[in-house]
């Protein structure tokens, strides 16, 4: 009776160890997916810009830029998170053969939030959508090849 | 077909060349660009979307189709490092000077908009005042109790974070209401407007506050139907004025704006109320002046959004012994919504509807509905 107890606690124990791990698996998944429609909404608010009639064209670029610094900041959060993940963590999303891939891609990503932020700070504001695009097809090429989504 | 592919050429490619040019000169870089835009406005009656030109006497008249691309404009920017920090600099124009004839040409007159250099934390030149709505409704026709004013001034700004703050000395300029119901404007202000400002940027939209001080003065003015005055008064007027988004589902957001003051006058929807009244023996009496708008704006997909919208701007004339009362404007109100669609960046095709009410002094009101297809390219 007392050995039928104390399995049934270990194993509920077990499950909810369990739980918790992929608990805390989700959460990161989800942070990432917020992290994500951030950068994004990001973007979109910079497309519109353009058609705020109110404001001068400096003004635009002060919009702009305060947009693109938030950008490039929300980046270096991202890939700074990214540094704090361990490998066997990582493994309970991507493949380990993708691991060495993944942090490359951040390495990558880090370089082009400091890219933004540079022509941002520097009021080289039609250099921004080049550096965006680069920004995307390094989070694209994560995806498509690491994710596989 | 030559001369077919010549126009393609002028019209598509040209815009996109100007837009990736930029020209280095020793430290500086100089950009050009612009916009064309054509409105084609219906309105029933014929008029205009602003708070004193809503026509009172239209009874039965149908109204008017009228097409004009005198908004389109062209601008210089330049960009110069300097131990100051970057030093820019803006020149706009637009061609909504002297209005031109529809018969023949439709040649309307250049128009100074902007001309100003930033250099560290100082403004310098004319351009958009400190006082002007930061958040405004993402609509065609402008809200009916449009805060906006462009005029010289020098400025200072703080920039932070999460938060700037302007200190701002800009032009003045008394407009008063007279006993025959006309707004003059004396010509004899001494100092500036002095306008702060602090603008909040929190992840959940954007917060605006603006304060004003204006010291309004007549001199010996001229009243409307020529009296000469033989007096001086003056009279201390103050406003605010604050705005803010609010973002909510997706990327749709909410914004609000409400400004009140004691002769705020010319700042409140493009000079249709006056600072305050004068009297026959030159007297300053300063008048309360409000108004209010809010929109929703929806984002139907990248390309397409909607904004629905409702303003409103009043004012409390000292009209006791005033004559001519509809010419004395009282409130106006106006409900918009849109369909905004880009279809190549830097692009829009909108349509909006705005329906619009102006009631003056004598109790008179009067309607104007009104609906814009424009088509603008920035390039």
């Amino acid at each position: 009776m007392i050995l039928k107890i104390v399995f049934t606690y270990i194993t509920a124990l077990f499950m909810l160890s369990g739980c918790m791990y992929k608990t805390e698996l989700d959460i990161k998944e989800l942070g990432h997916k917020k992290d994500v429609l951030e950068l994004k909404s990001i973007m979109e608010e910079i497309d519109v810009v353009v058609y705020d009639n109110s404001k001068s064209e400096l003004e635009l670029d002060n919009v702009r830029r305060r947009y693109a610094i938030n950008l490039a900041q929300k980046i270096k959060i991202l890939t700074t998170k990214s540094k704090t993940i361990s490998d066997d963590e990582l493994k309970q999303t991507i493949a380990p053969e993708n691991i060495g891939k993944f942090h490359k891609y951040m390495e990558e990503l880090s370089k082009n939030g400091d890219a933004i932020y540079e022509v941002a700070n520097n009021y080289e504001l039609k250099k921004l959508d080049k550096k965006i695009d680069d920004m995307k097809q390094t989070c694209v090429s994560c995806h498509t090849n690491v994710r596989g989504y | 077909m030559g001369n077919i592919i010549k126009t393609i050429f002028v019209i598509l490619v040209i815009p996109t060349l100007l837009s990736a040019i930029d020209i280095k000169h020793k430290d500086t870089t100089f950009s050009i660009g612009g916009r064309i835009q054509l409105e084609n406005i219906f309105g029933w009656p014929e008029g205009s979307h602003s708070a004193k030109s809503i026509p009172l006497d239209s009874v039965g008249e149908n109204g008017q189709l009228s097409m004009n691309a005198r908004y389109s404009r062209i601008w210089v920017k330049a960009i110069t490092p300097t131990e100051y920090g970057v030093a820019r600099t803006l020149i706009e124009t637009d061609f909504a000077g002297v209005k031109g004839t529809e018969v023949n040409t439709n040649s309307h007159g250049l128009r100074l908009r902007h001309a100003y250099t930033q250099v560290g934390n100082w403004t310098i030149g004319q351009t958009n005042s400190a006082f002007n709505a930061y958040v405004t409704l993402d609509i065609l026709f402008t809200a009916i109790d449009d805060t906006f004013v462009r005029q010289p001034l020098v400025r200072y700004s703080y920039e932070g974070k999460n938060i700037s703050y302007d200190i701002s000395f800009e032009q003045p300029e008394t407009t008063l209401i007279d006993s025959k119901g006309e707004i003059i404007t004396p010509q004899d202000d001494v100092l500036p407007d002095i306008i702060a400002r602090v603008i909040y940027y929190p992840e959940w939209g954007d917060v605006a506050l603006s304060l004003m001080g204006r010291y309004i003065v007549q001199d010996h003015a001229t009243l409307s139907d020529g009296t000469e005055l033989n007096s001086k008064d003056t009279a201390l007027g103050w406003a605010t004025n604050f705005s803010t988004r609010v973002k909510t589902f997706g990327l749709d957001d909410i914004r609000l704006g409400i400004h009140y003051g004691v002769g705020m006058g010319r700042y409140l929807a493009y000079d249709a109320y006056a600072a305050g009244s004068i009297s026959d023996t030159g007297e300053i009496k300063l008048q309360e002046s409000y108004g209010a708008n809010i929109g929703y704006r929806h984002r139907w997909n990248k390309k397409l959004r909607s904004t629905i919208s409702f303003s409103y701007a009043g004012t409390d004339n000292n009209s006791d012994g005033m004559i001519n009362l509809d010419k004395v404007n009282k409130n106006v109100h106006s409900s918009q919504i849109n369909l905004l669609w880009i279809p190549i960046p830097h692009s829009l095709v909108g349509i909006e509807y705005a329906d619009a009410t102006r009631g003056v002094e004598s109790g008179v009101e009067s309607d104007i509905k009104m609906v814009n297809l424009l088509f603008r390219y920035d390039f």
